[in-house]
């Protein structure tokens, strides 16, 4: 017997490549969702990550880098952002 | 009186019997010729009691048409006598009187002792007439009796006389039909039968018959116009009422004329009067299956829509079409989608009959509320819906047509007065508002507001354009795309904007795919749909046990996620093996077959390849999964003629069909021709069975079944924790969770051995 794969028409899910159920610390949302400004997720709605190994939407970032009392801080941990290369 | 009396003076008292007296003792003479007068009708009685037996002896009453007229000529002769004889006794100041007498002797011959004759004379000539109408030979009933001025009367008067002279005995047309044929058999006959009835009508008019008979005038007409009513029945592809309206009116017309009918009481009005409610009463009766026939049934929609505008009975048509309805169609033995065909075409029909919907308000009552009670009325809408073919897909493509509850709150309901053919709403309207603004609703918008909310839809189109994007080859999205953006008009945008991530998901995959295959270093035969997961129904995303694919497959879907993840930098992929689908091709020593399946099964495949006979632990083994899984994977190729059971527990190839076809395994098909790759259906029933109970887990409930019996007869219906705690309380080393429970229970369900209503399971 032999047998030969003609055609595949395979399905996947993606993901960020974050811990399975952690969510957005801004906006707590689902990091595979979209966060609040956008509608599609994925490269329309990026991740970013800080040096202090915190992930959050990328939008969801930048509104709270933008607001005054941010003071330029991660919001999780309140040490100074700054995104990971 | 004797008050009244009593409560007069004397002197007024005394006036009145001088009064009464005086009047009493006056026309002596009179009273004696009074006296003569009646001692002469009741000779005369006699002689027309005799008449009368004479004809009932002959038996001629199926020859009324030919022989009424002679019997009334006799009747006449007698009248001429009577009335001869009575004026040589009294003169003509006692005329009235001679009158009077004779009207009581014809009431008493004619209706009171009533033979039938002239109800079946009556009957028999309008038929005829109605016939001589309907093929109308002189061309003269129609064109002249139409309109029906003095001139015209004249000229159908003379017509009918001069052919009088020569008219011979009509011989033995018995039946209605016979006499009706021989009667337009030719000109000559026709007008030998309209001078025959112009005699006849003559005669009645003359001996003042007809006020006395005028009742079984019109029985007789109403008998006509049922026998005319009658032969329409199911017979829904032409327009029957106008036709038998102008007819039946010309007909009695014709008869009004000679029978000199005054204007107040003709037959004509009668006849129109009987023809709308007995037309309207037979449509309504086939009403139902006139629907179910819509469209070809259209012109008796527009028979009945006159009938109803003539005869106001809206209220009363409704309600027994939504009582036909839910004796018909209201129970459990018709499909959902029947339900929904005939809903869609009572919408039509009664937006055609009453286009102020209060008719449809009556009759949608019940059919929405059995609706909202069956499971599958909202997929069967979705799918109606979006199938290209259907009506619902007109109106959906026909635009944006406001949905019920997107209006806004007290809907302006007066501003649609402007226009000319503005109507108020009929009394039967209960709910004004309802009723104005379903009146302007589309046949979907009805259907959509079935149910309270809209979102049912939207959740069941989802699931839908999810199986058909899986599905679709190639990423050719447009027909969806087109779907999508009809339903956005519908449903609003915000509604649909997980459908939207989905095509957005299609035509990204299709970029990456383009992109990998380009850049050659992946397998051309490989292409995968990458998809959100948060944006995709989760039904869709059934949970399947993974197995460990062959080297060969797993190499292309490695190629394929390196590529991804070099294309979209912090992102995995987590493959689906529940919705891919694999066409393998099996060559064997004799043959060759091509098939569509899931991955799972293809692995399952692939562990033959190397050795041709495995035990069900090796195969569980390769594939790393429970045997409970493998084997339903085995047990398809087996009926598929590629592997046998050997023993139980063993399988091997089947190189060639020939040599295998011993008696083997118990479902081995040998000779049957192998099910090509177009049979879709069968990976997916295989789909479904991965999701039934087939686990360790409900094994070991099977065991546990008869407890559950046992509890549910003791304690009566219990919700699932219920059960769920009392396994855990009686059987400790019990390790079942309530989703394996519940799924176990459902499948009990399933094999119709427990029932759940409200979440009570209890036994059958």
């Amino acid at each position: 017997m032999k047998l030969t794969v003609t055609a595949w028409r395979d399905v996947a899910g993606w993901r960020w490549d974050v811990p399975d159920d952690e969510v957005c610390g801004i906006c707590r949302t689902p990091f595979d969702g979209t966060c609040p400004t956008s509608k599609f997720p994925g490269d329309d709605c990026p991740l970013i990550w800080g040096e202090c190994s915190h992930a959050f939407h990328m939008h969801c970032l930048i509104k709270w880098l933008e607001t005054p009392s941010s003071q330029q801080q991660c919001p999780m941990d309140r040490r100074p952002w700054i995104t990971a290369k | 009186m004797y008050n009244i009396c009593g409560a007069l003076p004397d002197e007024a008292l005394q006036a009145i019997v001088r009064q009464v007296k005086a009047r009493d003792s006056a026309p002596a003479a009179g009273c004696r010729a009074q006296h003569g007068i009646d001692q002469l009708a009741a000779a005369y009685g006699a002689r027309l009691r005799g008449l009368r037996q004479e004809a009932a002896d002959s038996n001629r009453a199926p020859q009324a048409l030919a022989w009424f007229p002679e019997h009334l000529s006799r009747v006449a002769s007698l009248f001429d006598a009577f009335t001869g004889e009575a004026g040589a006794t009294g003169g003509s100041a006692l005329e009235p009187a001679v009158r009077l007498a004779w009207n009581a002797l014809a009431y008493e011959s004619f209706v009171v002792a009533g033979t039938g004759w002239l109800e079946e004379w009556v009957h028999q000539s309008l038929r005829c007439l109605l016939r001589v109408v309907e093929a109308d030979p002189m061309g003269v009933l129609r064109a002249d009796l139409g309109s029906l001025d003095d001139e015209a009367v004249a000229h159908l008067r003379s017509c009918c006389m001069g052919a009088g002279a020569q008219r011979p005995e009509s011989a033995a047309a018995t039946c209605d039909d016979e006499l009706c044929r021989q009667v337009c058999s030719s000109e000559a006959e026709t007008l030998r039968f309209l001078s025959g009835l112009a005699r006849g009508c003559r005669l009645l008019a003359d001996l003042s018959i007809l006020d006395a008979a005028r009742g079984a005038v019109l029985d007789a007409a109403a008998g006509v116009v049922r026998d005319a009513v009658a032969a329409h029945q199911m017979q829904w592809g032409a327009c029957a009422l106008a036709s038998l309206a102008q007819n039946l009116g010309c007909a009695a017309r014709v008869l009004d004329v000679l029978l000199a009918n005054p204007p107040g009481q003709t037959l004509a009005a009668h006849v129109e009067t009987q023809l709308y409610e007995q037309f309207s009463a037979l449509r309504v009766g086939e009403l139902f299956s006139i629907i179910v026939d819509y469209p070809d049934s259209r012109p008796a929609i527009d028979d009945l829509r006159d009938c109803v505008a003539k005869l106001g009975n809206m209220r009363h048509v409704a309600v027994s079409l939504r009582n036909a309805v839910q004796q018909r169609l209201l129970h459990p033995g018709a499909t959902t989608s029947d339900i929904l065909t005939q809903y869609i075409s009572v919408i039509r029909c009664l937006r055609l009959l009453d286009p102020s919907s209060t008719m449809l308000e009556i009759v949608a009552q019940p059919i929405r509320g059995y609706l909202r009670s069956r499971d599958d009325t909202v997929s069967c809408i979705v799918q109606d819906m979006v199938s290209s073919e259907s009506e619902l897909f007109e109106d959906l493509e026909s635009g944006p047509a406001a949905l019920l509850d997107s209006t806004p709150e007290g809907i302006d309901y007066d501003e649609d007065c402007d226009s000319r053919d503005w109507q108020p709403l009929p009394v039967e309207a209960k709910s004004v508002y309802r009723t104005a603004q379903r009146r302007d609703a589309d046949v979907l918008s009805l259907l959509v507001s079935i149910y309270d909310t809209r979102d049912v839809f939207v959740h069941e189109f989802e699931a839908h354009l999810a199986q058909r994007l899986l599905a679709c080859a190639g990423f050719d999205t447009a027909r969806e795309i087109r779907q999508v953006e009809m339903m956005k008009l519908r449903f609003g945008a915000p509604a649909l904007e997980r459908c939207e991530v989905m095509l957005k998901d299609m035509a990204d995959s299709k970029r990456v795919n383009q992109g990998i295959a380009e850049s050659g270093r992946a397998s051309s035969c490989h292409q995968a749909t990458v998809v959100s997961r948060q944006f995709w129904p989760a039904s869709a995303a059934a949970q399947e046990q993974a197995v460990v694919l062959p080297p060969q497959m797993a190499a292309m879907r490695e190629r394929f996620a390196a590529e991804f993840e070099a294309l979209k930098p912090a992102r995995k992929l987590e493959w689906r093996d529940a919705q891919a689908l694999v066409t393998l091709r099996v060559q064997l020593e004799d043959r060759a077959i091509e098939v569509e399946v899931r991955p799972a099964q293809a692995a399952t495949l692939f562990a033959f390849q190397d050795r041709p006979a495995l035990t069900l632990a090796e195969v569980a083994q390769a594939l790393e999964c429970a045997e409970d899984f493998a084997l339903p994977r085995l047990r398809f190729w087996q009926t598929r003629g590629v592997l046998r059971e050997t023993r139980p527990g063993v399988f091997e190839t089947v190189e060639s069909e020939a040599g295998g076809s011993g008696a083997t395994g118990p479902r081995d098909a040998p000779g049957g021709p192998p099910r090509g790759a177009d049979s879709d259906e069968e990976p997916d029933d295989l789909g479904a069975a991965a999701g039934a109970p087939s686990g360790a887990g409900a094994e070991a409930l099977r065991v546990h079944f008869n407890f559950i019996v046992a509890m549910l007869t003791n304690l009566g219906p219990l919700p699932l924790d219920r059960i769920h705690g009392m396994l855990g309380m009686f059987l400790p080393g019990d390790t079942t969770t309530a989703e394996e429970l519940r799924d176990f229970l459902a499948q009990m369900v399933r094999e119709d051995r427990l029932d759940v209503a409200g979440g009570l399971y209890k036994l059958k």
